[in-house]
């Protein structure tokens, strides 16, 4: 079956198998390894990517429902070279461990940002819900995503 | 049957049309998580039905209409919803799975999957909701009772979508409530209880209470409506009807909890909130 959708920007086409999980054409097919696989059970958050801006579990989806929608991975956000503010501020405060839910974390981070960006410390505790993290306790990321918010507020990192 | 592909139909017309062009064949896709992960592929031909614009969530004069595709979390942070006075739905619609499913989760999908977890459903039934029925050849009004009765799976035939919910605004002195209890936040409910109470003057003039996830379906609680009508909602009568309710529930035991204990957590559910209910009853006066 062929896919027309675009990826972190890119418009692409590719061939897919019709019961493949947009989970896995995006980590074996289209190369974006920062898509975690935790449950494939819709519990844990870390294959989340945005679909047209919403946060949504890349293993709950057939990648046939997203044909034609926009998907954005952390690839699509930023680079080592040039980090989105949300990765610096997550680093910064110390809330990336092991790493493994980071970029579900980051992801869900940027819909909150983009609808509200000036959100409260409840707002972002209720945008990480359903991302579980077996490392650092929650409470340095909710930190990093209040930092975030008020650098992209000031404008200090640039027009994202 | 093996999975060819995908028909993306921009309008419900459209989305009847292929369910109907191919009878047993193609299959209604909604948020997807209970048909993705679960393999039920059992089609040739999935029916997204994201972009048909059934995803309405508006208040039309005294009812609320919720279109099949409309989001749990659009239905839990609707204005629409607020502004029609249905707390128990909001309350309802806000407590399932994570904040990041319910984005992904539809209420027409939550409802005709009608899972014992299912926390919006018992709201619906205490609300009085009316589920609309379309085929290719029409369409039919179900009161919210007889679609949950049996499963939906025998109540919908082939080829049929459900196109909205409509609930009817609160009346003046009118308020309601869900809870529901599970082990952990994002866990399966072990019992989801809802209320609706109208008042008028002192008393209670007509009580809804009705449960889920105690067994696969959920179930109105008679007794309980019973022992609330033509009474004040003070303590004592709460109490009671809430014991009430709880002796009557049927209740089945699984892996999470056995029957006993299921029981005694549907009494302090039910005794919530008709507490709740009658508090908001009491404040709406319009
Ligand atoms: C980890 C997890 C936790 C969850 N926790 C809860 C919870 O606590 N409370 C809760 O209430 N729910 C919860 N859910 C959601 C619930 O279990 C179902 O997955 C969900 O309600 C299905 O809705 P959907 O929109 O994704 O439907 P889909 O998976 O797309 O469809 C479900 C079924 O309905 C049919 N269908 C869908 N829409 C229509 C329509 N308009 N007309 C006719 N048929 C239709 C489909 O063909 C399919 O048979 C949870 C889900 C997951 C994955
Ligand atoms: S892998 Fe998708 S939610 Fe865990
Ligand atoms: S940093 Fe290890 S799971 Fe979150």
């Amino acid at each position: 079956m062929k896919l027309e959708l675009t990826i972190n920007g890119v418009p692409r086409a590719l061939d897919v198998a019709p019961d493949a999980l947009l989970l896995d054409v995006l980590r074996d097919v289209a190369g974006c390894k920062s898509v975690k696989r935790g449950c494939e059970a819709g519990d844990c958050g870390a294959c989340t990517v945005l679909v047209d801006g919403r946060p949504l579990a890349s293993c709950m989806l057939l990648a046939g429902q997203v044909a034609g929608r926009s998907i954005t991975t952390v690839e699509g956000l930023g680079t080592p070279e040039h980090p989105h503010p949300l990765m610096t501020a997550l680093v910064e405060a110390g809330a990336v461990q092991c790493g493994f839910c980071i970029p579900g974390v980051i992801l869900s981070a940027k819909a909150l940002l983009d609808e509200n960006p000036n959100p409260t410390a409840a707002d972002v505790r209720e945008a990480l819900d359903g991302h579980l993290c077996r490392c650092t306790g929650y409470v340095k990321q909710i930190e990093a995503v209040l930092a975030a918010a008020a650098v992209l507020r000031a404008g200090k990192g640039g027009a994202r | 049957m093996k999975l060819e592909g995908f028909s993306h139909p921009r309008s419900i017309e459209e989305a009847l049309a292929v369910l109907a062009g191919a009878p047993g064949e193609a299959r209604p896709l909604a948020g997807g998580t209970a048909v993705v992960p679960m393999a039920d592929r059992r089609a040739r031909v999935l029916v997204d039905l994201s972009r048909a614009g059934l995803d309405t969530v508006v208040l039309e004069g005294d009812t609320l209409r919720l279109g099949a595709t409309a989001t749990l979390d659009a239905v839990a942070r609707g204005k629409a919803v607020t502004d029609a006075g249905l707390d128990a739905l909001v309350d309802a619609a806000g407590a399932a799975a994570s904040r990041r499913l319910r984005r992904q989760i539809t209420l027409g999908g939550n409802l005709v999957g009608l899972y014992p977890w299912s926390d919006p459903v018992p709201a619906l039934v205490v609300l009085g909701a009316v589920v609309r029925v379309r085929s290719a050849a029409g369409q039919r009004d179900v009161p919210i009772d007889d679609f949950v009765a049996r499963h939906p799976s025998k109540v919908l035939q082939p080829g049929e979508l459900v196109t909205e919910i409509r609930v009817p605004r609160a009346a003046a002195r009118t308020g309601s409530a869900f809870l529901k209890f599970a082990r952990s936040a994002v866990d399966y409910a072990l019992c989801g209880a809802a209320a609706r109470l109208r008042l008028d003057g002192d008393v209670v003039r007509e009580a809804r209470v009705a449960v889920g996830a105690l067994r696969p379906l959920p179930m109105r609680l008679a007794a309980a409506e019973q022992a609330l009508v033509g009474k004040a909602p003070d303590p004592a009568t709460l109490v009671a009807a809430a014991a009430a309710g709880a002796a009557e529930a049927e209740v089945s035991a699984d892996f999470r909890a056995s029957v006993e204990y299921r029981r005694e957590v549907c009494g302090v559910l039910v005794r919530r909130v008709l507490e709740t209910a009658a508090r908001r009853a009491a404040g709406r006066s319009a």
